[in-house]
């Protein structure tokens, strides 16, 4: 099992941060922690992806799940420093225009 | 010099054989140093999402009804100068799958881009069922 980090910034922003693959193996376990981070009242979330090696479609699920549980609670779901190979994913399937990746976490919710 | 490497494997279709394949492959490409690194990428990403439909859907009914058999997959590779080639097969049932028609599903849904993006990432996806088996054949030329 892969590690997934959650951390909650003095600002209230929520960041997660899966080290390895991010596939099919922990796809269900970072669905229920993007969703407990938002039910704990962290509705701006951060997908900090510098230490994700590879994604599959599982794993990109769970960030879109847990994208619709953060603006349905009034707030928003931002990726954070993707990799090559995460992005590579994210531009195959035309989410990355959707899930517009910021270069950190502090600049994630800067605008 | 080697001119290919190839490899077969029989694994349990779990969503745990999904990770195995990525170690698998980095043995393969230990064996492989030609191979670019963006059709190793391009393989691998297609491969993951190939097994993961696999163990996702190949045995679903079997499941349904309780039983625990052998529910496995095997993935051969055949790596040499020209391409990357897996195969993966198994025994479970038919899979409800028109390759000819896939789309991205929109950007709303949560699961069904697995085999579009395995369709999208490769430069050939088959897929072929005979009375019992489940074959997959994915295919990359080497690109430079």
């Amino acid at each position: 099992m892969i590690d997934i980090d959650v951390e909650t910034l003095a600002d209230g922003v929520g960041v997660v941060r899966p080290h390895g693959r991010l596939t099919m193996v922990a796809a269900r376990r970072m669905r229920e922690l993007l969703a407990d981070l938002v039910a704990a009242g962290s509705t701006r979330v951060v997908v900090d992806l510098s230490a994700t090696e590879f994604m599959d479609s599982s794993g990109l699920g769970a960030i879109i799940a847990g994208l619709k549980t953060a603006r349905q609670a009034g707030g928003d779901l931002r990726l954070a420093a993707v990799t090559e190979p995460v992005m590579a994913v994210l531009q195959l399937t035309n989410m990355d225009r959707v899930l517009r990746a910021r270069p950190s976490v502090e600049e994630a919710f800067r605008d | 010099m080697t001119d290919a490497v190839t490899r077969s494997v029989r694994l349990p279709a779990v969503p745990e054989t999904v990770d195995e394949v990525g170690a698998l492959l980095a043995e393969v490409w230990d064996e492989a140093p030609w191979t670019p690194a963006g059709d190793r990428f391009r393989l691998e990403l297609a491969v993951t999402e190939v097994v993961g439909n696999v163990v996702e859907h190949a045995y679903a009914h079997v499941s349904e009804e309780g039983s625990a058999p052998d529910h496995s997959l095997t993935l051969a590779l055949d790596v040499d100068h020209e391409r990357l080639r897996a195969v993966v097969e198994d025994d479970g049932q038919a899979a409800a799958v028109d390759l000819s028609d896939l789309s991205m599903p929109d950007a709303e849904a949560e699961s069904g881009r697995g085999l579009p993006i395995a369709l999208a990432s490769v430069d050939e996806l088959s897929y072929a069922r005979t009375e019992t088996r489940n074959t997959w054949t994915l295919t990359c030329r080497i690109t430079s």
